[in-house]
Parts: structure tokens; C-alpha cells; sequence
């Protein structure tokens, strides 16, 4: 519009001094402009009767894999001259091929195709809408809407294949499973010896044992594997997480969480998953693979978040998780977080913590500095004793250094449990 | 070099031109020098994308023009003059759209029209010039005072009417989730009790939920 008032003033300045010169020559020069502004008068857009649909090769990818959008524009009212389109594409993501904005022509009933790929990380993509400019072709008098073509992307977070972790909650399900269920049965591993039972089969007979009570014959007991309640929580407190050089701590915690999901999910356990952030998101445990796209889809839009009543891990609501079941926390951790986290395990939840190593994370990232490696050591120090105190309390941590496989630091912390821990009853 | 960039170089050329030329014709070198100057200007901007060269340079062709109508150059010299910064101000605008949008469909064919339009009106305007100066006829300081005003009024409310059309139209609204399902909200109460006080619980959306396979 600011062409037409630039126009406007020179035509008015050119007809004012004519005027007040009473000169027709000045008239005469302002009729160029005169008959510039009448044919875009004339010829501009009426109302826009604009219809966009639009269309993914796939509404949900995991990150980096490639998505092409189409959006058909349909023109159903006047002809449009000239027609500048923009689709609105979120920020995060990346155009990789063809552009999302268009100049063109549109007759009456005539479709015009914006079409282009792209790709992006983690999220929950919600495209709103085209942004439409119209004018006659000399581009005087515009006229803009936003069309709604409303869209969808889901973009899941990538997930890595685990070997299998040995998970030993207190409590187990009725399913049979891979999980030690701490009660004799049948099974592979040996858990203790009872008197002989008509119906046992004869190589389940532990014949040392009955040699020494001639008069009693003794069976071998296995123990049962089931499956699990395993209720995941990421840890989405704003504070606890870290961001150097455009990368977030928070991305490698929502990794480490898809991965144990998928996991867990694929031993054929219970899965539950709690975003303690910003606000409680909760998806209710379930089982297979609906469950695991359920947890994906959630993963996929969690953000980090700020809010005064989650700022600690005092509200963990644990009446979401089956009493003594496992819960895996995905968190970087804060100095304070201590005390809740002991009092889930008193609770009698079986506990691992994921702890993605932030001072690793920072101190890779920050440019060289002479006081950098002291000021390392000095937040080590501070870390170290946390993660002392948790072990202590029977909880199981991987202090994952996040530049190294996930796979390699779960099974370097949790390949064999310690004494110490079996002593507390946290592992086999 | 596209059929745009060629013919927004030529008017713009022309149009400087053309003022230098009836200025220098007429003795005014002074006036000749800034009519070059404000053409090279003018080129310069078109080249470096400045967005405020376009305007000034045509507010300032226009002034020239109005000079040298104000010598008695010679009306349709100068006209001339103007339909040529006017149409070299036209094909920037397009040329700067071309450039920010990534994508012009059916390009040689949008710009032939845009061309054929724009050279329609410049033809229309220079001829309804001529016409302009061949008649001629007497009218008081009243009559072209009155006249005047009903032109400035007429453009203005012409102006006012665009302006008031081409505003923005919002989607419609009420198009969002709602922040707690309804259905899950007495649910979760009922179960947890809600001890996070005025905490914000959200829960999944229905239409996220995967379809059963």
C-alpha cells in the first residue's frame, strides 16, 4: 500500500501545483500517473475465493528422514493476476528441495501446486497456513489473507537398539516374560531346592541334595521370568537441562528415553511414560507396539519447561507407577534432587536412574580456556557425591558421557551389578 | 538477464535520459548532472536491492519533470520522461518480487503479460497527453479550484476504499486443542486427587493417538 501512497502524493503534488499555477502542462504530467493508478483500479483483486489442501508423503518420520509436502491451491473466485503464495513453514524444520512460495497467475477454477521437501529433528510440526498476497499486475493495490491449510508433522525421536538390560523390580505381572520374578517355578536360573512333589519331572530332581536324606527326595526350583510394570520419567525441568553451541542436553535425555522405551517395550513388559517438565505429561502404561508409538508420539513434543511446582522432584506422582515396580529416570539430576529419590526407593520402587553427564556435555562444547578443566573438576566434585550417596541407596546409575554409544554406557554400568547391590537387593 | 532486469535497465535509462537530454538541450547543465547522477543512483540501487532507491528516485524524476515543465521544456518531453520512471518503478517492484520469491510459475509467460500491461498504460498515457496539450480551452481560478477538489476527493476516497479492503484476514479461530481433554479431567482428579494444586496437567490429545494396528 505504500506504493499507492507514494502515487497519491505525487499525483495530488502535481495536480495542486497545476492548479495553483493555473498551468495545464502540470495536468498533463500527472496523467501517466493518473492512468497508472486507474489500471490498477481497475484491474484489481476482488474478494479472495481461495481454496488450499494440503498433503504429507508421510505425517510421522523419525528425525532427519525426508518429507515431501504438496499443497493444491484452488482458485474459485475472480482471476487473479498476479498471486504471491508462502507457505508457512515451522522454523525448525529445513527446505531441502523446491521453495515453499509461488508467484503466479490463477484464472477462475484454475490449481496451482506448491511443492517441496523437507526434513527436521524432534517435534510436533504444526503448519498453519499460506500466506497470500493478491494484486492486479502492476502490484498497486494488494490484497492479503492467510488460507488456512492446516497440517501436521510429527517428527519421532531416534531410537537406538539396545542388548537387553536386566531390570529387577520387587513386583512383577502374571505374563511370562524376561524378567527374574523372585519366585520359584519354572525357569532357567536356579533358585533354591524344595521336598519332591508328585508331578515334578525326574531331571528337575536334585540328586546331591537327596543323597544326604535317605528318606526324602528333593527337586530343584527355577526362577520365573515375567514381565514388568517399567515406568519411564523424563526429566523435562527446564533447569536441569543444558544448552552450548545450539545443542541441548535435553535432545540426548530424549534419546536415551525412546531407546529404553523401545526396549522395554520389546521384551513385552508394561510401559508407562511420565514427562515431568513444565507440567505432568502422562501417557498410561500399555504394551506393544501402539504402546511404543504412543510414547514416541510423546517424546516427539516434549519441550523442556519451567514451572514453580515441578521445580524439584518432590511432586514425582507415584501413584501412577504399580507399587514396586521399576522406574527407569532419565536426568542430568540437580544437587537437591537427593532426598526424592531416595524416598521413591523407600517407596519400594526399584530405580535406575539414566543420568546424561552434563558437565562432559558442557566442558566438549565450550571453546578452550585455562580455568576450564578446574571448574570441570570442581563440578565433578560436586556431582560425584550425589551419584555416591544414590548408589548408596540402592539405585542403579548410568553416568552416561552423552559423546559416547548409549548401547556401550548402559552395559558398562549395568553389564554385571556389584556385590554391594545385590547385598540391597537392586540386582541379581 | 531476464526480460524484467532488461526493461526495468532500459526505463530507467530512458528516463534519466530523457530529463538530461532536455535539460542539457535547454542549458541547465547543473540540472543535467543531477539527472544523470540520480539515473546512476537509481541503477546503482536496483543492482544492490536498496529498497528506498525506487521511490526516491521517482519522487525525484518527477520533481525534475515538473522543473522542466515550470521552464516550458515542453510538456510532452516531460511526460514522457515520467512514464518512463513510472514504468522503470513498476518493473523494480516486480523484479524485487521475482528475487524474494523462489519460484515464478510459468516465468517468461508472467512477464511478457506484466510487460504487455504496463506497456498498454504507458501507451494510453503519453497518447492521452498528446490529446491533453492538443486541446485547450479557458477556465476560471473557481472553476479549477472546484475541479481540483472533486479530482483530490475522488483519489483519496478511491485510496481509502483500497486501503480499508486489502486488510489482513485472520484464520478462523477455535481451532486449537483444548489444553485438558474433558473427558480425562474428572478421571485424573478422581484418581490422583490432584495434589499439585494449580499445576497444569495436560494429557495426550485424542487426535494423537496412533490408529490400533
Amino acid at each position: 500500500m505504500k506504493r499507492a501512497v507514494l502515487l497519491g502524493v505525487l499525483l495530488y503534488g502535481l495536480l495542486v501545483t497545476g492548479l495553483t499555477l493555473i498551468t495545464g502542462e502540470f495536468l498533463v504530467l500527472a496523467l501517466p500517473l493518473l492512468v497508472y493508478l486507474g489500471a490498477a483500479l481497475l484491474y484489481g483483486p476482488g474478494k479472495l475465493q481461495l481454496t488450499a489442501t494440503r498433503t504429507f508423503s508421510a505425517d510421522r518420520v523419525f528425525s532427519g528422514a525426508e518429507v515431501a509436502v504438496r499443497v493444491a491451491i484452488v482458485n474459485r473466485g475472480r482471476a487473479l493476476e498476479q498471486i504471491a503464495v508462502r507457505d508457512v513453514v515451522p522454523p525448525a524444520l529445513q527446505v531441502i528441495d523446491g521453495a515453499p512460495e509461488l508467484l503466479t497467475a490463477l484464472g477462475p477454477g484454475e490449481q496451482t501446486v506448491l511443492e517441496y521437501r523437507l526434513q527436521g529433528r524432534r517435534g510436533r510440526f504444526d503448519f498453519p497456513g499460506l500466506q497470500v498476497a493478491a494484486s492486479d499486475r502492476l502490484g498497486l493495490f494488494e490484497r492479503w489473507t492467510t488460507l488456512p491449510a492446516a497440517g501436521r508433522l510429527l517428527v519421532l525421536p531416534d531410537v537406538i537398539k539396545l542388548r537387553r538390560l536386566a531390570i529387577r523390580p520387587l513386583r512383577t505381572r502374571a505374563h511370562a516374560g524376561p524378567v527374574p520374578a523372585r519366585q520359584g517355578g519354572s525357569g532357567i536360573e536356579f533358585f533354591g531346592l524344595r521336598e519332591y512333589q508328585s508331578g515334578d519331572p525326574m531331571r528337575w530332581i536334585n540328586w546331591r541334595a537327596s543323597a544326604r536324606h535317605p528318606h526324602s527326595l528333593f527337586t530343584n526350583e527355577f526362577e520365573q521370568e515375567r514381565i514388568a510394570d517399567v515406568g519411564l520419567i523424563l526429566d523435562a525441568r527446564q533447569r536441569s537441562d543444558v544448552h552450548s553451541k545450539g545443542e541441548s542436553l535435553f535432545e540426548r535425555a530424549v534419546l536415551a528415553a525412546s531407546s529404553l522405551a523401545d526396549l522395554f517395550l520389546g521384551d513385552g513388559n508394561r510401559v508407562g511414560l511420565l514427562i515431568y517438565g513444565g507440567f505432568l505429561d502422562w501417557t498410561f502404561p500399555g504394551y506393544g507396539k501402539v504402546q511404543r508409538e504412543r510414547v514416541l508420539r510423546a517424546l516427539a513434543r516434549a519441550e523442556p519447561g519451567e514451572s514453580l511446582v515441578f521445580e524439584r522432584l518432590n511432586f514425582l506422582p507415584t501413584r501412577f507407577f504399580p507399587a514396586k515396580s521399576q522406574l527407569v529416570l532419565v536426568s542430568p539430576l540437580c544437587a537437591d534432587d537427593l532426598a526424592a529419590l531416595v524416598r521413591l526407593r523407600a517407596l519400594g520402587y526399584q530405580l535406575l536412574i539414566v543420568s546424561p553427564d552434563p558437565i562432559s556435555f558442557e566442558l566438549d562444547r565450550l571453546d578452550p580456556h585455562p580455568q576450564l578443566e578446574l571448574a570441570a573438576r570442581i563440578a565433578r566434585l560436586e556431582r560425584a557425591p550425589l551419584l555416591r550417596r544414590l548408589r548408596q541407596a540402592g539405585i542403579q546409575i548410568v553416568d552416561w558421557r552423552v559423546d559416547d554409544p548409549f548401547d556401550s554406557a548402559v552395559h558398562a554400568s549395568l553389564g554385571r551389578t556389584p556385590h554391594w547391590l545385590r547385598s540391597v537387593g537392586a540386582g541379581r | 538477464m531476464s526480460l524484467t532486469r532488461g526493461a526495468l535497465s532500459l526505463t530507467t535509462l530512458l528516463a534519466a535520459a530523457l530529463l538530461a537530454l532536455a535539460y542539457s538541450l535547454n542549458g541547465y547543465l547543473g540540472w543535467t548532472v543531477v539527472a544523470v547522477l540520480l539515473g546512476a543512483l537509481w541503477l546503482l540501487g536496483q543492482r544492490r536491492r536498496w529498497r528506498w532507491a525506487g521511490p526516491v528516485a521517482l519522487a525525484s524524476f518527477v520533481g525534475l519533470a515538473a522543473l522542466g515543465t515550470w521552464y516550458e521544456f515542453g510538456a510532452w518531453w516531460m511526460a514522457a520522461a515520467v512514464t518512463a520512471a513510472l514504468s522503470a518503478w513498476d518493473l523494480e517492484h516486480l523484479a524485487r518480487r521475482q528475487h524474494e520469491l523462489a519460484r515464478v510459475e510459468r516465468e517468461k509467460q508472467f512477464e511478457r503479460q506484466h510487460l504487455g500491461r504496463l506497456l498498454a498504460v504507458d501507451g494510453l498515457a503519453l497518447l492521452l497527453a498528446g490529446i491533453a496539450l492538443l486541446i485547450r480551452f479557458q477556465f476560471t481560478f473557481g472553476g479549477a479550484l472546484l475541479l481540483g477538489g472533486a479530482l483530490i476527493l475522488g483519489v483519496a476516497r478511491a485510496v481509502r476504499f483500497l486501503r480499508r479492503e486489502s486488510g489482513r484476514e485472520l484464520p478462523p479461530s477455535g481451532s486449537t486443542t483444548p489444553l485438558v481433554h474433558p473427558r480425562w479431567r474428572d478421571s485424573f482428579a478422581r484418581i490422583v486427587g490432584n495434589p499439585w494444586g494449580d499445576a497444569r496437567v495436560r494429557y495426550r490429545a485424542p487426535e494423537d493417538e496412533p490408529a490400533p494396528r
